[in-house]
């Protein structure tokens, strides 16, 4: 749907390759995704997969009905939430990470920053004292990830400056403040049971991502993605410096909350869903940046569609690689990191100069 | 108009016109408010008392967008984070043109950015990137993107500063030449000698007053320049009679003091 209105939106003045990579990584995630369906510890063959999909399509059984069942059963209960949920969470930190990048004018910036992963973390080790239940879990890492940003603009506010400098050291303050208390929370947990769930949630995982989750989340998530995306041309001029943009006629506070909002409403929804995913909203923003530059309009959803073919690949690879899966969280550091490095060596035509 | 910072007052009593297809300069000490005249007319900071009156409205009351569409500012070259084209970057003039939520520009907008490059002669940058020009091109890729924004005034915040002697005399004839075909420039300047060179009017500035107002030849004396910037000069009139300020002291140094 977007394809044809930003390509051609940038055809004068972008370098063609910027769509194109555009494109590709449209069709990329396409394929991967359906790939990845068939990819894990109960294998399905391409062959399968294919006839699996026309038979449901078309009514016509070309699987014996036992295998039938089965594979509706993998595929739907176990592979297709996890496929979706990773789709949605790369596409959704990446996303973020690419829009506080452009307004904080800083590449170095994560969706982190103004404190929502720290309030996330502290809110779901929380509702893990509280009792057992996932619902509880889910819900207390949302609201604690919301309250942690509440609190950096409250800060921010309090000195009166709307400056991103305040935004920043509130946001410091926040991470500092919610990490400190999450350190209390593990203290006071039962180190048998409550303590080992707290660590192993904070290493994000995509296993216990059910259909149910997925189908609820999914909404808001795209709607938020969404949000930032049609902000894309007000942060090409919001990277310019407020006092300019609101020369040129942005709205800077009107802007700068929506970016805000957004940004933390999918960064929060993201942790619920599967925990702490690292690194994604870093480095992913500045892999696309190489491929397609800049130009915000056409980063936002390049960020988003790599963000989320990285995590499906990733996933993948944690899936299969090991007897006993990496936890995702995990998985995304260890890649993440190389990945890093190399991309700023060629950072120049990135963001360097 | 006037306006403080906190309990310190930076404008006392300001008040000017500035009448259309002119270029007014604001010459003046650091400190002395000019910065801060800008940022109020730009509607950036907003006065404590008075008011700016654009065509008889008032600038405070106007939205982002419509003051945007009217007034355009220049800032001082500067460098970005990121590695925009030069042609992305004057784009940017015509956000205010276009729904806030539309990512596109059309054809003629387009046009608008290719002819504002033009007109300041980077056509042959456009596909250049921003951070990798040159100071003196940055700055002119910055007045196209003014140009872009449509509007009749432009805003200029010492936008010679940071170019080379070349550059300055290029950008203060481009200046001219826009004033020729009807915008209204304001400009703050540090060099006397650009103020008599490019401006129709000069406002010269001192501890958050004016002190006195008019054509360069006429406002801009031995006197008050030392008042100023407390330097001794000489006004010099060249037979070409372009008028030029050079400092008087530097004959009377005393012996020895430069080897």
């Amino acid at each position: 749907m977007g394809v044809g209105i930003i390509s051609w939106g940038v055809r004068r003045f972008a370098p063609p390759a910027g769509a194109l990579w555009f494109l590709g990584l449209f069709f990329g995630l396409g394929g991967l995704a359906v790939a990845s369906l068939g990819i894990g510890r109960y294998g399905i063959s391409a062959s399968e997969l294919a006839r699996f999909v026309l038979s449901l399509a078309s009514d016509v059984p070309l699987i014996e009905p036992a295998r039938y069942d089965e594979l509706q059963n993998v595929i739907f209960h176990v592979r297709l939430p996890r496929v979706v949920a990773a789709i949605l969470i790369g596409a959704g930190l990446s996303a973020s990470g690419a829009a506080f990048q452009a307004m904080f004018r800083n590449p170095l910036v994560s969706p982190g920053l103004l404190g929502v992963l720290a309030g996330a973390s502290f809110g779901a080790a929380v509702a893990m004292l509280l009792g057992d239940r996932w619902i509880l879990v889910q819900a207390g890492a949302f609201a604690g990830g919301l309250v942690a940003v509440c609190v950096t603009l409250g800060l921010a506010r309090i000195y009166q400056a709307d400056s991103l400098l305040m935004l920043v050291l509130g946001g410091i303050i926040s991470t500092g403040l919610f990490t400190s208390l999450l350190s209390i929370v593990k203290a006071l947990a039962d180190p048998y049971n409550q303590l080992p769930a707290i660590v192993f949630w904070l290493m994000g995982r995509l296993s216990a991502v059910d259909a149910a989750t997925v189908s609820a989340l999914s909404i808001p998530i795209l709607a938020g993605i969404a949000i930032l995306l049609l902000l894309g041309k007000a942060l090409n001029v919001l990277s310019m410096g407020d006092e300019e943009a609101l020369t040129l006629g942005v709205n800077v506070p009107l802007a700068r909350g929506a970016v805000i909002l957004a940004a933390t409403f999918v960064s929060a929804l993201t942790v619920s869903m599967a925990g702490m995913i690292a690194w994604v909203g870093l480095v992913i923003p500045h892999v696309a940046r190489l491929l397609v530059g800049p130009d915000n309009r056409l980063l936002l959803p390049s960020s988003a569609l790599l963000g989320a073919a990285f995590l499906l690949v990733v996933d993948d690879v944690a899936r299969v690689s090991f007897s006993s899966e990496i936890p995702i969280g995990v998985a995304t550091e260890l890649i993440g990191i190389p990945l890093f490095i190399a991309v700023l060596r060629r950072g120049r035509a990135g963001w360097l100069t | 108009m006037n306006f403080s910072y906190g309990t310190r007052l930076v404008l006392d009593a300001v008040s000017f016109s500035v009448p259309r297809g002119r270029v007014l300069s604001l010459l003046g000490p650091n400190g002395c408010g000019k910065s801060t005249v800008i940022k109020i007319m730009l509607g950036l900071l907003r006065p404590h008392g008075g008011a700016v009156w654009l065509d008889g409205c008032d600038v405070s009351r106007l939205s982002i967008r419509d003051r945007a569409r009217r007034m355009a500012y220049v800032p001082q070259a500067h460098t970005l984070s990121f590695p925009y084209r030069v042609s992305e970057v004057v784009l940017m003039g015509r956000f205010a043109h276009r729904r806030v939520f539309q990512q596109t520009y059309s054809a003629q907008e387009y046009r608008v950015v290719r002819d504002a490059m033009e007109r300041v002669g980077i056509a042959h940058l456009a596909g250049r990137i921003y951070t990798e020009i040159s100071g003196g091109e940055r700055q002119l890729a910055l007045i196209a993107r003014a140009l872009a924004q449509g509007a009749e005034i432009l805003v200029m915040d010492e936008p010679v500063s940071g170019l080379d002697f070349g550059n300055q005399w290029r950008l203060l004839r481009e200046v001219r030449a826009l004033a020729a075909e009807g915008l209204t420039v304001l400009k703050s300047t540090h060099f006397p000698d650009h103020a008599f060179l490019s401006s129709d009017e000069v406002i010269l500035m001192h501890e958050g007053k004016i002190l006195a107002q008019g054509r360069p030849e006429e406002a801009m004396t031995k006197d008050r320049l030392h008042l100023l910037y407390g330097v001794e000069v000489n006004i010099l009139t060249q037979e070409s009679g372009i008028r030029c300020c050079v400092p008087a002291g530097l004959g009377n140094r005393p012996k020895g003091s430069v080897r």
